[in-house]
């Protein structure tokens, strides 16, 4: 009997384990901040992208124009002055049109505004706007994108997104800080020293001129500020059907009404929705799809199964899949533009932990160097990422106007080096080597913040003969504990809102509210306080690049790891579908089906 | 009777009321708050945030706010989900992963109890070492293992069901059987063990002697009196599938509640969380209800017993 | 017929009687235990199962210390390799010995289960126990407590416990024990309120046991059956409980490797390296299934209904 039941059993797990040797992967993390540190929920424009198919000129098109893709969630947030997260965004930019919209190449076209002038000081924008329908009839005008704005930047709707009006729109911050008084003045005053100044709402620089023209003034020159204008928080907002909604406003396809190419349609909560062609969109002729049928998939593997079996177009490759698919002629890889990195707790003064004399010794810039110089990042992009991710050194990511193709790399791994520069740090910060053995390292709770830890920690270990401390935690309580300094080592995570290297640069000024590792340099602060004012464009971008060059190759205020890049398969059919770095990932407006059935 | 189920409802109120304390309490020791966006949240934003929304209240305040509320049945809005009433949330979502429970439970039950008896009256036999085996197997692979193998075979390579998604009966059938696949096992390995201490027992013995035929004497005594663990396992089961199915709907994308329950706690969705929470205890609680009423019906010597004390 | 004739009958004499006598235990006298351990020897598979339970528990003591490899050590240059003789179940992702890492995971996971397992049984024994056997309002608040703890959702609690202490293997044990002891208390207390009013306890009782020596001598071994099947499903279930938080993020540190881990980092690789999935799963299932057949032994054995 005993020979017999074992031989069952294995004969079942060798039929199991056959079974799954040609079986479709596992699941993914079921935490959706997972990720580790996803920060790209939010984003503005892109120059760096991908488009798929070919310029095989004027292709034929099929009879049927229907699309078939998924989102990884459900869209929590449709109101666009309150939208923050990235399935919303692309809801938004689907089915709503702002002044502008980002192209094929990355930069801002025309969309309501017809076209714009910006004064000479560069600091007043005025757009003319076109003759546009909402899809309810009602013309869009002026005043629907200062009464969505005016919403976002008031203290009142708490828009978690605000400040990407406030940093750049004459008096909007003093208006947000206004309004904050109004709503709860005691409470304000907690938070800070005097009662703000009164700033009426005609004071914010959102004027409307006529129905046809909107004035925007801006704080400094700024110019990306027609790429801001295609975020989507920057969209207009219909103030009579928004007011007749009330609080049902964006929460079920008929409470929203549409002035982009398409219309948002049979909404299923948690299953998935339609957007259908708009026929009142300005450029209805440019849009040939009819229909995109979007699924809610959670699961990367379910996706990918879903396009093996004819369900889907569109599917994403999680890194594991790579090396069975990167052979496929659909398969792609698209950067995302966040760049990952190691940030060094270098502020004594905001410390959390068993041993100062870690924190001592990383804020040595040699210490800094040596950890950074132990890394193997090429390793570390090919086996642990392998999606099209690149090592980093520097710390802009590629795509963003050129600056790291400019400023090239600031640095290269050097294990020898880093022995060498470990002993003299050490010395020079007075630490010694028994109190620098082992080093708490913080990072987030998806599988590859998993791997990437085994990987560093090998890494350390090797070259350096130091132990670190892995600490796999939530989201939220990585953000705590770095914002409150409860850490050796971060790994952290940072994508741009607009298409500008500032998005990145401006982390690490002193006292920055994500300057979690206390790096402070005046130096450093002052190119970019000076950037953020010059109006030359060249010298603007020559004083990003000497504070990058401070901020890496001098200080090594934090350690470059990977740039991300994402791997997706899309059928051959699918032409004209652009994938943004930036802001929504995907563009629908150009996208058009040809030869599926061939 | 009528005293006894209106002392336990009575209980039920009360052990929800001690629940949603505990669990605001919990949710109020996470880091972090329901913030969208809170690696870019700028500290005026957050203030505000908070103040719209009492956040900044201290946290005895906030308990009585929240105790109001819910006295008058309002479980308020969702933070992540705009303007979304959690109830409606619920609404949408809870039927979606109900229909996939209550399918597997009943097609684990049906199957369990099936092979559990059949091994245990042919113990030791060929038969009984395979219900073992494939009891185990049951237990031993991870229902994400177990769903994307179901997934690639039947919705992949022989496509004669959908590899996800939901809308027709089709698409309940994969994962009900991932879920279910569980419940054959432990029902069948309990109904067997539980089988074998009846079959051995003295009453059924003196049943067999009074000459009864066994097609009796095992329909009438002996499933009846193994059913007893059971059914204690099957309200916990049940509710283990249907809170328990976040991993089975996410790999068929199943427009349900389990994904909510881990995602809302990530997100300190506070409102949401709570929601959802007390819904499942408020299930769970009347489902131990049934276990005792079940239990007085199967086993009259409990219902005695109960009567007496 | 044939005739009986007066002479064919013998009386018996007093010294042939007691040589005879009926009432006398021919039989050496066993123990409890001894009886039991009698009765899983003649059990072929339960025997073999236990054996292959210490098989693997040594393995998993000797396994790591006796290869030149460690379960740690990254090798890039051998990375996903199929078995051959320098590593005998292949390599993983990042050149690391999967015969190493498989017994370190037998280890880890082992020592969780097995840990927590036992606590469970401990709580939920005596829990079930008194619940079931003292009853009326005893039984009632006992019943509530586990009510209110049961329908907190166990996630909020374990998340809070891994903010509190840390993700490791304690925090996991917890979790587990969290989670696991209340079904063990349900099931007993149901087993209790089945036999305490059967007429050996009731003759017990009525002989002027006290309550421990009932509860010990009688329900506590009549429940073992089902406590023991209970525990040979928990032992595994905890190694795959351990999976699923891995699974959503809340597991082990690396680079520890419990079963789980592999198991679950092998099934992303199975359409290229299957045997990184194929021996871990191959562990967990011979493990599991000896535990279970040992379990079925070990229940027959001390089954004091079948002794006879």
């Amino acid at each position: 009997m005993k020979k017999k039941s074992f031989l069952l059993l294995l004969s079942v797990v060798m039929v199991l384990s056959v079974a799954l040797a040609g079986c479709g992967g596992g699941t993914e993390n079921t935490a959706t901040n997972g990720e580790g540190s996803k920060p790209t929920e939010d984003q503005s424009t892109a120059k760096q992208n991908v488009s798929s198919g070919g310029d095989e000129g004027e292709a034929q098109l099929d009879a049927e124009q229907v699309l078939h893709v998924y989102e990884g969630a459900e869209p929590p947030e449709l109101d666009s002055a309150k939208s923050t997260d990235a399935v919303s965004f692309e809801v938004l930019n689907a089915v709503m049109a702002g002044l502008t919209r980002i192209d094929e190449t990355g930069n801002p076209v025309p969309e309501m505004a017809e076209d714009w002038d910006v004064s000479d000081d560069g600091k007043t924008y005025t757009f003319h706007l076109r003759d546009a329908k909402w899809s309810n009839g009602e013309p869009v005008t002026a005043n629907d994108f200062k009464f969505a704005w005016m919403r976002a930047i008031n203290a009142e709707n708490a828009s978690q997104y605000a400040f990407i009006f406030t940093d750049y729109i004459k008096n909007a911050e003093g208006y947000f800080n206004w309004t904050a008084y109004q709503l709860d003045p005691d409470k304000y005053m907690e938070d800070h020293d005097e009662v703000p100044e009164e700033v009426k709402a005609e004071d914010v620089g959102i004027k409307v001129i006529d129905d046809k023209t909107l004035e925007v003034e801006l704080v400094a020159p700024t110019p990306y500020f027609t790429s801001l204008t295609a975020f989507p928080v920057y969209l207009p907002i219909n103030e009579d059907f928004f007011t007749q909604a009330g609080d049902k406003y964006g929460t079920e396809d008929d409470q929203l009404i549409y002035n982009g190419p398409f219309l948002l349609t049979e909404w299923q909560h948690e299953k998935g929705w339609v957007y259908k062609k708009n026929p009142d969109y300005w450029d209805a002729d440019t849009v040939k799809l009819e229909k995109v049928i979007v699924d809610v998939i959670k699961d990367p593997n379910t996706a990918l199964n879903l396009y093996e079996a004819g369900d889907l177009d569109l599917a994403p490759v999680p890194p594991e899949q790579v090396p069975l698919y990167q052979e496929d002629p659909n398969y792609f890889t698209w950067t995302d533009l966040a760049h990952f990195y190691l940030v060094f707790n270098q502020d004594i003064n905001n410390y959390q932990g068993p041993n100062p004399e870690v924190i001592k010794a990383l804020a040595n810039a040699k210490v800094r160097k040596a950890i950074s110089l132990a890394l193997d990042r090429q390793g570390h992009a090919d086996i642990v990422l392998n999606n099209g991710s690149l090592p980093a050194y520097g710390f802009v990511p590629y795509g963003i106007r050129g600056f790291r193709e400019a400023n090239g790399d600031l640095f290269q791994d050097d294990p020898e080096q880093a022995k060498q520069l470990l002993e003299e740090g050490l010395q020079e910060a007075g630490v010694a080597v028994e109190d620098f053995k082992t080093i708490r390292y913080l990072t987030g709770d998806s599988e590859s913040a998993r791997k990437t830890a085994e990987f560093l920690k090998e890494n350390l270990r090797s070259t350096l003969g130091i132990e670190l401390d892995i600490q796999q935690v939530t989201f939220q309580e990585r953000l705590k504990r770095s914002r409150e300094g409860n850490f050796d080592l971060v790994l952290s995570g940072w994508g741009p809102d607009y298409n500008d290297p500032m998005t990145f640069m401006d982390l690490f000024v002193t006292d920055g509210p994500y300057n979690d590792g206390g790096y402070s340099n005046q130096e450093f602060d002052d190119l970019i306080k000076n950037a953020k004012v010059e109006s030359d464009p060249e010298k603007r971008m020559q004083m990003m690049m000497d504070a990058e060059k401070i901020l890496i190759a001098e200080d090594m205020a934090v350690a470059p790891l990977y740039f991300r890049a994402n791997a997706n398969l899309l059928r051959p059919y699918v032409k004209e579908l652009h994938f943004h770095g930036i802001g929504p990932s995907r563009e629908y407006k150009w996208t058009y089906i040809s030869g599926k059935n061939q | 009777m009528l005293k006894y189920t209106l002392k336990r409802f009575v209980y039920m109120v009360m052990t929800l009321f001690v629940i949603a304390s505990i669990t605001f309490f919990l949710m109020k020791l996470l880091p972090g708050g329901p913030y969208q966006n809170p690696e870019r949240i700028t500290p005026e934003v957050k203030a505000a945030f908070d103040a719209k929304y009492g956040l900044d209240d201290p946290i005895p305040v906030q308990y009585v706010n929240f105790i109001k509320n819910l006295l008058q049945g309002d479980l308020g809005m969702s933070f992540k989900y705009a303007n979304r009433q959690v109830t409606d949330i619920i609404a949408d979502t809870f039927p979606n992963s109900a229909l996939i429970g209550f399918e597997a439970v009943i097609f684990g039950t049906v199957f369990g109890l099936l092979f559990g008896i059949i091994a245990a009256l042919k113990r030791g036999s060929f038969i009984d070492y395979s219900v073992i085996i494939i009891a185990t197997i049951g237990v031993a692979v991870p229902s994400f293992v177990l769903g994307a193998i179901l997934q690639y075979v039947f919705g992949v390579q022989l496509k004669i069901l959908p590899v996800a998604t939901w809308g027709s009966f089709a698409h309940t059938v994969l994962p009900s059987l991932t879920l279910g696949a569980l419940v054959v096992a432990t029902i069948a390995r309990l109904m067997r063990t539980s089988m074998l201490d009846v079959l051995s027992s003295d009453f059924l013995k003196t049943a067999k002697s009074k000459g009864l035929n066994t097609g009796t004497i095992i329909w009438r005594h002996a499933i009846r009196n193994a059913l007893i663990p059971v059914v204690t396992i099957l309200a916990t089961l049940t509710m283990a599938l249907i809170t328990g199915s976040l991993v089975v709907e996410r790999i068929f994308a199943v427009p349900g509640m389990g994904d909510y329950f881990v995602t809302t706690i990530y997100t300190n969705d506070y409102t949401l969380t709570m929601g959802i929470t007390l819904f499942y205890s408020a299930l769970y609680i009347f489902s131990i209800f049934l276990t005792d009423v079940a239990y007085g019906l199967i086993d009259p010597r409990i219902r005695v017993a109960g009567r007496k004390e | 017929m044939s005739n009986l004739s007066q002479d064919m009958f013998q009386p018996v004499t007093v010294a042939e009687r007691k040589a005879l006598d009926s009432e006398r235990i021919v039989g050496e006298s066993l123990s409890f235990w001894q009886d039991a351990w009698r009765r899983l020897k003649n059990n072929k598979a339960a025997m073999v199962s236990l054996f292959t339970v210490i098989a693997i528990v040594l393995l998993a003591i000797f396994a790591p210390m006796l290869s030149s490899y460690t379960y740690n050590e990254m090798n890039t240059t051998v990375r996903n390799q199929a078995p051959s003789m320098e590593h005998w179940l292949g390599t993983d992702h990042f050149g690391r010995d999967l015969w190493v890492r498989v017994w370190e995971g037998a280890r880890i996971s082992l020592f969780i289960a097995a840990t927590a397992a036992l606590a469970d049984l401990l709580i939920g024994v005596v829990y079930g126990v008194i619940a079931g056997y003292v009853g009326g309002r005893v039984d009632n608040i006992m019943m509530r407590i586990i009510e209110i703890l049961v329908g907190i959702p166990n996630l909020i609690l374990i998340i809070l416990l891994i903010m509190v202490m840390g993700a490791g293997i304690w925090t996991m044990i917890l979790a587990m024990i969290i989670t696991g002891w209340v079904n063990m208390a349900r099931l007993v207390r149901g087993q209790v309120l089945q036999l305490k009013n059967q007429e050996f306890v009731l003759a017990s009782r009525t002989l002027g046991a006290q309550s421990r020596r009932v509860m010990f001598k009688h329900l506590i071994p009549n429940a073992l059956g089902i406590i023991i099947v209970h525990l040979t499903i928990t032992i595994p279930n905890n190694i795959f409980l351990e999976a699923i938080l891995t699974f959503i993020g809340i597991g082990l540190e690396p680079p520890i490797a419990s079963w789980g881990v592999l198991v679950h980092e092998g099934f992303r690789m199975i359409k290229l390296y299957f045997w990184q999935f194929f021996f871990p799963s191959l562990a967990i299932a011979i493990t599991t299934l000896a535990f279970n057949i040992l379990g079925d032994g070990l229940r027959d054995a001390f089954d004091p209904k079948l002794r006879q």
